[in-house]
């Protein structure tokens, strides 16, 4: 079972196209990426601004409840 | 304007994430992954970063702890969350002193004078930030290291000292007759005619390495015994 854990992010994170929001694993001391994690279940909340699809590589849309 | 999840079906290896495509433009309100290190060689912080177009990263948002090598969270960054107080991961340092007359060299302060309380039991959960040491007697001065705020606190039990007398607590650096005193007043509970007293003070040094003590005051014409002191003193914040 995986512990919970939160942390802050900036309000209001308005981005455009081909920007990305990725996790990654950096060491504590040196800021270097830990190799060896995997990510997975990443959900991604929004207000979507835009018309069109959101889909891309592995991210898909949530199916809603009327889906 | 609509709410929406966007989730990976699949498990990635880090840094993973989300690339907004092309003419679509979000708001992020939260963020949630599962971040898994079972294979990883050592312990971690799982971070969120905003990557621009050209790879340069905007901004980092981590967690206040690591994740150790091997282990697995369940990480949700937004907005909102106050940041942990920064801390040695050990909690708050701690320095106490104690003298019991019961247990050892008996200590008393002559008529109309002044001395520092020595200290035989010790406790020192920091070594980096306290040391204890002797000016006059035994254990008597306490070395507050880092420049900061530290919250200090001693209780004394004694003589009345004929009324006037005590524990201060000050910066060795203080002539002892410049010491203020305080009224002792027999307590009634302690058989003898006894007294309670105590003082505690907010020291917020500016400079390393401030050294303090706990001066027992007898500006009467009486001599006066003590049989129990304890001194206690928290860190609390860095900086100057």
């Amino acid at each position: 079972m995986a512990a919970p854990m939160k942390a802050a992010m900036p309000d209001n994170v308005d981005i455009g196209d081909s920007f990305t929001l990725r996790v990654a694993a950096l060491d504590p001391s040196t800021g270097d990426a830990v190799a060896g994690v995997n990510i997975s279940n990443m959900s991604i909340e929004v207000d979507h601004l835009t018309a069109g699809s959101l889909d891309f590589g592995p991210f898909m849309l949530v199916p809603g409840p009327s889906a | 304007m609509a709410d929406a999840v966007i989730r990976a079906q699949q498990v990635q290896t880090a840094p993973a994430g989300y690339t907004v495509p092309q003419a679509q433009e979000i708001v992020v309100k939260s963020v949630r992954a599962l971040v898994d290190g079972s294979g990883a060689g050592s312990a971690f912080l799982a971070v969120l970063q905003l990557v621009a177009p050209d790879k340069s990263v905007v901004w980092e948002a981590q967690t206040d702890t690591t994740i150790a090598a091997g282990a697995s969270a369940n990480v949700s960054w937004f907005p909102g969350v106050s940041p942990a107080v920064a801390s040695s991961g050990a909690g708050v340092a701690f320095a106490s002193g104690n003298y019991d007359s019961g247990a050892n060299p008996p200590f008393g302060v002559a008529a109309g004078t002044n001395d520092s309380q020595p200290f035989y039991q010790l406790t020192n959960t920091d070594p980096t930030v306290f040391t204890w040491s002797t000016t006059t007697n035994n254990d008597d001065t306490l070395t507050l290291h880092p420049a900061g705020t530290y919250l200090c606190f001693v209780g004394y039990q004694g003589g009345t000292g004929g009324g006037l007398g005590g524990p201060v607590i000050v910066p060795s650096s203080v002539p002892f007759a410049t010491h203020n005193y305080q009224e002792l007043t027999a307590n009634p509970a302690l058989p003898g005619g006894f007294a309670n007293a105590s003082d505690y003070t907010i020291i917020h040094s500016t400079a390393s390495d401030y050294a303090v003590q706990v001066i027992i005051t007898n500006p009467s014409g009486f001599n006066m015994s003590v049989f129990e002191v304890d001194f206690y003193v928290c860190y609390l914040a860095t900086g100057a």
